[in-house]
């Protein structure tokens, strides 16, 4: 009698995965020898044993919660961060002013300078006031001091704006889109 | 939505329609939540993966090849989870063998669902039985407990099974066949 044949080759016998010469000889053995027929019945047994397992009940349903968890919830009107970009717009607009007060100081004390356009302005608003009734009304022009050169103004102005462009583009984007709806399946995709 | 076929659904998901994948959850959270079950062993992080799974399927779903059946590859996102989960649990020291291997609460479970035109004898017995084969999964290593699931639940190939877990053709036979053998050593004495 040849030899037994292993357990692993009945493996794969039983998940037909031998070619067809290596299960007819397995087939041709076994025919002959108890021994292995007892060895393939007992993997056999094995198999059907797990194949037996019975599909356990789902108890609950999962698709409210699945939902669920597709939906986010809605986000804030503004994200988290958005404080800290107003509180640092808040401190650098208030060392801004903290410099510039020297300068201020005396506009607000009223050393007087006529700033052109500010005197168009004025000329212009009291033409309409004077037009449009009896009234003459005297207008303070607003005056900036002469002392600081106009380049320091311009420099303000602009770091002023850009502050306020900076600030502005971080805050606007996550403005703007919690006012527009958006579609759910851009956050997952 | 309710007849419409596994492909109708998945292409009205990746249009946008949400409640189409609710009909997908509703349709395959049963199959999930087994395969869930058999790898973890325990009801509740079984409902947990499941959720997990169904979370990252949707998320994937865009990218699913619509020609191939949707079945397998929602066992095989569920069966990679689970195995995620498992190496991980594995990683932390607190837990320990016997939470692990912890029987948990499947008599009761099956009590509410009996099996139709079944005496209550053998349905003791088929609880029983099911609770045998659970426990011994459980005890298997996860890489054995895996290839059984992939193997003798999910019915895949040699080839699929290596595909799968990105393993040589050889490491599955081999895998498969300590499994088999720890496995019949369990169960062959309760049979
Ligand atoms: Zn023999």
């Amino acid at each position: 009698m040849a030899e037994h044949i292993d357990e692993w080759v009945f493996y794969e016998y039983l998940d037909e995965v031998l070619d067809a010469a290596a299960a007819q000889s397995v087939a041709t053995h076994l025919a002959s020898c108890p021994s292995c027929q007892e060895q393939l019945a007992r993997q056999k047994r094995l198999f059907a044993t797990l194949g037996s397992l019975p599909e356990a009940p789902l108890t609950i349903d999962l698709t409210p919660k699945v939902m669920g968890r597709l939906r986010p919830q809605p986000k804030p009107f503004l994200p988290g961060w958005w404080r800290w970009v107003l509180l640092g717009e808040g401190i650098a607009a208030a060392a801004l002013l903290l410099l510039l007060l020297p300068t201020i100081r005396p506009l607000i004390g009223g050393v007087s300078f006529t700033f052109p356009a500010a005197e168009i302005s004025n000329q212009l608003l009291r033409f309409w006031v004077e037009m449009g009734s009896v009234l003459t009304l005297t207008w303070p022009a607003p005056s900036l001091n002469s002392a600081v050169p106009f380049i320091i103004w311009a420099v303000i102005l602009g770091l002023g704006i850009l502050v306020g462009l900076i600030g502005n583009s971080l805050l606007l984007p996550p403005l703007l889109r919690s006012l527009s709806p958006t579609p759910h399946r851009g956050q997952h995709a | 939505m309710l007849n419409f076929s596994d492909r109708e659904l998945v292409s009205r998901v990746t249009q946008g329609d949400e409640e189409a994948f609710a009909w997908v959850v509703r349709r395959y959270q049963g199959v999930m939540f087994n395969v869930a079950y058999r790898l973890l062993g325990n009801r509740r992080e079984a409902e947990d993966a499941t959720q997990e799974a169904f979370i990252r399927a949707y998320q994937a779903m865009p990218s699913f090849d619509l020609t191939r059946p949707l079945s397998p590859w929602l066992k095989r996102i569920t069966t990679n989870l689970c195995l995620n989960w498992l190496e991980k649990e594995r990683a932390r020291p607190q837990i320990t063998v016997s939470e692990l291997t912890a029987p948990d609460d499947e008599v009761g479970a099956l009590e509410q669902f009996p099996a139709p035109q079944v005496s209550p004898e053998q349905q003791v017995s088929e609880m029983e039985q099911g609770q045998r084969i659970r426990s011994a999964l459980r005890q298997l290593p996860v890489r054995y407990r895996v290839v059984i699931e992939l193997r003798h639940y999910q019915e895949l190939s040699y080839e699929e099974i290596a595909a799968a877990l990105d393993i040589p053709v050889s490491t599955v036979k081999s895998d498969l066949f300590r499994a088999r053998k720890q496995l019949g050593e369990r169960l062959e004495s309760k049979l």
